[in-house]
């Protein structure tokens, strides 16, 4: 009993460069995403999570036991790589096939494992083509397939959504929702925000080596208090709105903006140091200028701005 | 920053039926010899020099024994000079034997440096390791399947050469004579390609292990091998001393070669002790275990 993964001040450097430092962090189960602009740590991390790299400093237990050079953990753990990694003279299922039988299967076990592996990642055509055919998405559903071949319980992809067209990528996403629902614990690293903010909650966030957040993209958002949150609404009478807003104390600042050019009226994008408060107010205001507020939005929650006001 | 959660959970628990064996190299010998045979072409070219040689030295060699079988029954000899033809023979076919062998030594040179080039360079250059050290894969049974796929390759390239003259000659002998009187060169044929198929492919592993390109390596491996002969050459031409071609790899097999057979040393080429030659490939083989070991070693580090 406990939990996914457990790192205390972790670190690893090569040679000079800092890879990844003083990292204290702990995962749950389910999906977690890994982001950070490039440069992060974020394949430093998971290479140590995959046991490929032996830590700096510090300690570090996945599903319980320390990683590197644990063979009976490495039956318990798929890695996919952001490197390519495939022999071009090999077919998918071949390749697959070969690193299926190196945790120990018999041929004929690890041939059907491979082909199952390699239909769950959508290559159930190609798969008898060789490597050397296939594009980028396709190595990149390879690279899925052998990690997840033997049923791991914890899937480690490194940025397994780069390559990938917008339907592979929804595919892919698919794919990991069903391992989760299936109890299979998974840590993606991407560049790609909204996505991996679509396929989960819980994150951490890398920069320069260090966990700068870790949590619901939400949660983070909430920590940030020097960063006003950003409102935006469309009303009929944004000017006048703007003058009564700014009269309250959570209200940081106004910007007025044009507004949709088929309906009246213009944009207001509000700075508020308390959304509550505002709301309260907001609702008043409207209410007795008869601004004619018809939507209203918070802008920064997303992981992007999240993310940019933490790595700026 | 939330607080850290520690969630609980019970881990499902491992499903499936695993080998006990701990021979995970062989999977990986067998994909290597998969990967080099898909190319057809580098195939046919580097293997049809044993070949042919194999095809001539087995055809000269039931022809000696054939040709001997039938003088004598047109001649009808008496039995002594009958059994001193077939020792003629015998020995003459002794000496194609070792002769295909040598031959094949530069054919076996060729061979393992190809395939044995890009196993570990190609590897590192596309970050196939990091797919092979996520598993239960030790380092050991990493190198040990390397070197398998590459030991398979030069096998086929100088052992398998001389494993069928020494058939053809023991066929076409009568009354199985060749192998009751040359016995022994079949086996120290044998371990003399062993010898050889062995530091090889050792040799070009190690340098596979240093470079990220299949191509460096090769030219890596030749340059080692023919940096190294001219060094001795030069050595001997400078202090006039022909002992200095100990210096050589190449003609320290040589020297071993000689010792095994029991060639005439004649020329005066090659008259140090053997024994040197022994510690002397011993050491450049255990230089390429520890280069090896090192970068192995050193896998786990990739940018």
């Amino acid at each position: 009993m406990t939990a996914v993964l457990e790192a205390r001040d972790l670190g690893r450097w090569y040679g000079q460069v800092v890879g990844l430092n003083d990292l204290t962090a702990t995962i749950g189960p389910g999906i977690t995403g890994l982001l950070g602009p490039n440069g992060a740590g974020k394949s430093t991390f998971l290479k140590l999570i995959a046991g490929e790299l032996r830590p700096s400093s510090g300690r570090l237990e996945v599903l319980g036991h320390e990683p590197f050079a644990n063979r009976e953990l490495y039956r318990r753990v798929g890695f996919a790589p952001q490197q390519d990694a495939l022999y071009d003279d090999l077919t998918g299922l071949e390749f697959v096939t070969l690193l299926v039988r190196l945790h120990g299967y018999g041929a004929r076990e690890a041939r059907d494992r491979a082909r199952r592996a390699l239909g769950r990642a959508g290559l159930d055509t190609a798969m008898d083509r060789r490597c050397a055919g296939y594009s980028k998405g396709m190595r990149q559903r390879t690279r899925l397939a052998q990690a997840i071949a033997c049923d791991p319980e914890l899937v480690v992809a490194d940025e397994p959504l780069t390559g990938l067209d917008p339907v592979g990528r929804r595919e892919v996403l698919e794919l990991f929702r069903e391992l989760a629902e299936g109890g299979v614990h998974l840590i993606v690293s991407s560049h790609v925000l909204h996505e991996v903010e679509a396929l989960t909650e819980e994150i951490l966030l890398l920069h320069r080596g260090r966990l700068l957040a870790q949590g619901s993209v939400g949660e983070i958002r909430d920590l940030l208090d020097h960063h006003p949150r950003r409102v935006e609404l469309e009303a009929r009478e944004p000017r006048a709105l703007a003058r009564a807003l700014l009269a309250f104390d959570e209200v940081a600042g106004v910007t007025l903006a044009p507004g949709h050019p088929d309906a009246a009226g213009g944009r207001l994008i509000v700075e508020t140091r308390d959304v509550q408060a505002f709301q309260r107010h907001l609702t008043a205001t409207a209410a007795e200028l008869r601004a004619g507020v018809r939507s209203l939005e918070s802008t920064d929650a997303s992981l992007e701005a999240v993310f940019d006001y933490l790595v700026r | 920053m939330t607080t850290a959660r520690t969630e609980t959970e019970v881990y499902r628990p491992f499903a499936g039926a695993l080998r006990p064996s701990r021979l995970r190299c062989l999977p990986l010998a067998a994909a290597g010899v998969r990967v080099a045979v898909k190319r057809k072409l580098p195939l046919l070219l580097l293997y049809a020099p044993s070949a042919i040689t194999t095809i001539v030295f087995s055809f000269v060699v039931y022809g000696k024994f054939t040709l001997e079988a039938s003088i004598e029954r047109g001649d009808a000899p008496p039995g002594m000079a009958m059994a001193a033809a077939l020792a003629g023979t015998i020995a003459e076919v002794r000496r194609l034997l070792i002769q295909a062998l040598m031959n094949t030594q530069v054919f076996a040179l060729l061979v393992v440096t190809w395939y044995g080039s890009g196993l570990i360079a190609e590897d590192r250059r596309l970050g196939a390791n990091l797919l092979y050290f996520s598993r239960p894969l030790t380092r050991l049974d990493y190198v040990l399947g390397k070197l398998l796929t590459v030991l398979a390759f030069g096998a086929l390239a100088m052992l398998a050469p001389v494993l069928v003259i020494c058939a053809m000659a023991a066929f076409s002998s009568p009354e199985w004579s060749f192998v009751k009187q040359e016995s022994d060169v079949i086996w120290k044929a044998a371990a003399f390609a062993s010898l050889w198929v062995v530091s090889l492919g050792l040799g070009v592993l190690a340098l596979s292990s240093l470079v990220k390109r299949k191509a460096l390596a090769v030219a890596g491996a030749f340059a080692f091998y023919m940096i190294n002969q001219a060094f001795s050459g030069v050595l001997v031409a400078l202090f006039d001393d022909p002992d200095l071609r100990r210096v050589s790899v190449l003609e320290n097999f040589l020297r071993i070669g000689h010792w095994m057979f029991a060639l005439d040393e004649a020329d005066g080429h090659r008259t140090w002790p053997v024994a040197d030659s022994f510690w002397i490939l011993a050491g450049v083989n255990a230089l390429f275990v520890a280069i090896l070991a090192w970068r192995v070693r050193k896998l786990e580090v990739v940018a």
